[in-house]
């Protein structure tokens, strides 16, 4: 296995019955990289990173975590690798400080390694006034957070994420991302492997993506590849008055412009992704005096996103 | 250290607590009531002493196996901690293993202080402990071991930790005994008849039963005889009726206990217990979250 692929899955499959979960995916994780694991619901995210993290056996197949197959050997391969999938719950008896302990030793910590790790992880993840009260008290949000606290004993140095923002509030989404990030900045050897299914997430957290679809690898690359790879954008033209026919023809005349359409009050306006063609519609659209007072682009990532899935439909 | 955890975590709940109020009630209980009937224990032999504290322990036992063992495996489905504990680098097998010793640990716990309690007793009233108590002691601990694994086998392939709790209580203490009784005869091979050695090793509570059982028959049989001589053909149905109950002693549930095999009954409890614990073994290494 490279050494630049922490974690690499070779020809993985997965099936229950008759329904394929995982269908032959091949995946190469790159070392120190924040890769966002993207699909649709059902398209086999969650069931890659169970096998990957040993909750659920493949079908066949191969799924390494720093050169150990996880089908083969889990307990050598998960060594070096923290993990929240899901929203995972606690011994509601234990206080953040025993349940660190108690992963401290199911790692094989010493005893002195788990008491300073466990300070330090603490006070990263913004719980050590709450060390010491039972993890049953706390919100989802706060049991997040030591569950991601949980995931960084021992330094690991892959670390697998399933939604770990699912069914958290705004704040509790904030926090957990703010958490990640300082880790994301801090960490020198550390591959972050995540699933979500919020994009503007991904878009903050992640510097690659990998998205699969019917449990097939669609696309994994830098995150800004991915975003401009299918190479046509669309701006989103507010005017004061609602858009006439005549408008939009002319703005779809421009030789530079796909298309544009009529959107509600707005003109939706499809051109290639550079800077250049932006610079010249905003200069176009002010000459023509038309009553545009904003422009702005629509979500690129989700864009990209929802044309892959409907490409492998 | 799984072991060490699931014994912090199973002494600090509360079905810890209503285990503990459960066998100290029953402990009060049955030494308050015959002082509230106009009795005393003083002056009653030891062999009385321990028979009447032995009585009910057995059934005590599966209930408190069925509120602290039942949840041990689905309880990590079903609560999402398996989330956490699995995906360490930790063999399912480990994992199992303190489960079990740290269940077994918590209800023997449990049983000892019940044993202890009734020790006082008896160094109190009788002046003596008999070494009976002790043989007792070690068949509860195994029947603990072997409804166990009972619990656990029930466990592995649940997904709800109450219904698991429901039909590991349905399972040890109606449907187990029913099967007994249907059975019937000697079932030593069975789980709650090997499970009665806590007091049937007392030979003298064997003695006073079976003298209450071969009482109850020979006043039956008297009364049969009496309504067949009546020559009232309906009468005689009704003591043919009658006649049938007491040669089946009522349908098995009345049947003379005979004294135990000691080494044959432990044995059937571990056999009990390894069978019910391999087959949860096999189901918890396999189940996928």
């Amino acid at each position: 296995m490279s050494t630049d692929s922490p974690i690499e899955i070779v020809d993985l499959r997965k099936e229950y019955g008759s329904f394929t979960a995982v269908n032959g995916l091949n995946l190469s994780i790159k070392k120190n990289s924040f890769t966002g694991l993207l699909g649709p619901n059902g398209a086999g995210k969650s069931t890659t990173l169970k096998i990957l993290t040993h909750l659920i056996k493949a079908t066949s197949g191969e799924a390494y975590l720093n050169g150990v197959d996880v089908t083969k050997d889990p307990k050598a391969a998960l060594t070096n690798v923290g993990t929240v999938i899901e929203t995972p719950e606690f011994y509601p008896y234990l206080t953040p400080r025993e349940t660190m302990r108690y992963v401290g030793e199911l790692i094989g910590m010493n005893k002195e390694s788990i008491k300073t790790e466990t300070e330090e992880i603490l006070e990263k993840v913004k719980m050590t006034d709450w060390g010491d009260k039972r993890l049953g008290t706390f919100s989802k949000g706060m049991r997040q957070r030591i569950a991601l606290g949980q995931a960084l004993m021992n330094d690991p140095n892959i670390i697998i994420l399933d939604e770990p923002t699912s069914g958290l509030d705004p704040r509790g989404m904030a926090e957990i991302r703010e958490v990640l990030k300082n880790l994301r900045n801090d960490s020198n050897d550390l591959t972050i492997v995540m699933s979500s299914h919020i994009l503007t997430e991904v878009q903050d957290l992640c510097d690659r993506i990998a998205m699969i679809n019917h449990g097939t690898l669609l696309m994994d690359d830098d995150i800004s590849a991915f975003v401009t790879s299918h190479g046509v954008k669309s701006v989103i033209a507010k005017t004061t008055e609602i858009p006439t026919a005549e408008l939009i023809d002319r703005i779809g005349q421009l030789d530079y412009v796909r298309s544009a359409e009529r959107l509600g009050n707005d003109v939706q306006i499809f051109i290639g992704d550079s800077n250049e063609e932006r610079n010249r519609l905003f200069n176009d659209l002010a000459q023509m005096n038309a009553g545009i007072y904003s422009l702005a682009e629509t979500d690129k990532l989700e864009e990209t996103y929802l044309d892959l899935i409907k490409e492998s439909a | 250290m799984v072991a060490k955890n699931e014994l912090i975590k199973g002494m600090r709940g509360k079905k810890f607590l209503v285990s503990l109020a459960v066998i100290l009630l029953v402990f009060v209980l049955i030494t308050v009531i015959p002082y509230a009937t106009g009795g005393t224990w003083s002056g009653k032999a030891a062999s009385d002493i321990l028979s009447s504290y032995l009585s009910y322990i057995s059934m005590i036992s599966l209930l408190i196996v069925a509120l602290l063992s039942s949840v041990a495996i689905v309880s990590e489905f079903e609560e999402r901690t398996a989330l956490i504990l699995f995906t360490r680098p930790i063999k399912r097998t480990t994992i199992f293993l303190g489960k079990l010793m740290a269940c077994f640990a918590i209800t023997a716990l449990i049983m000892l202080v019940y044993y202890l309690l009734v020790t006082a007793m008896l160094a109190i009233f009788a002046g003596t402990i008999p070494w009976e108590l002790i043989i007792s002691l070690c068949f509860c601990l195994l029947y603990v071991f072997a409804a166990s694994g009972i619990a656990f086998f029930i466990s592995a392939f649940l997904k709800k930790s109450s219904v698991a709790t429901i039909i590991t209580l349905l399972g040890l203490l109606m449907v187990i005994p029913i099967v007994s009784t249907m059975i019937g005869g000697d079932t030593w091979y069975m789980l709650d008849t090997a499970g009665n050695t806590i007091i049937t090793c007392v030979p003298e509570y064997v003695d006073s039963y079976n003298a209450i059982i071969y009482e109850w028959v020979e006043y039956m049989q008297k009364a049969i005889d009496y309504m067949n001589l009546s020559g009232d053909a309906e009468i005689m149905q009704v003591a043919a009726i009658m006649q049938g109950m007491v040669d089946s002693y009522m349908f098995g549930m009345m049947e003379p206990i005979a004294t135990p095999d000691l080494l044959r009954e432990a044995g059937i409890l571990i056999a009990w217990g390894v069978s019910a614990y391999f087959i949860a073994w096999l189901k918890f290494i396999r189940r996928e979250f």
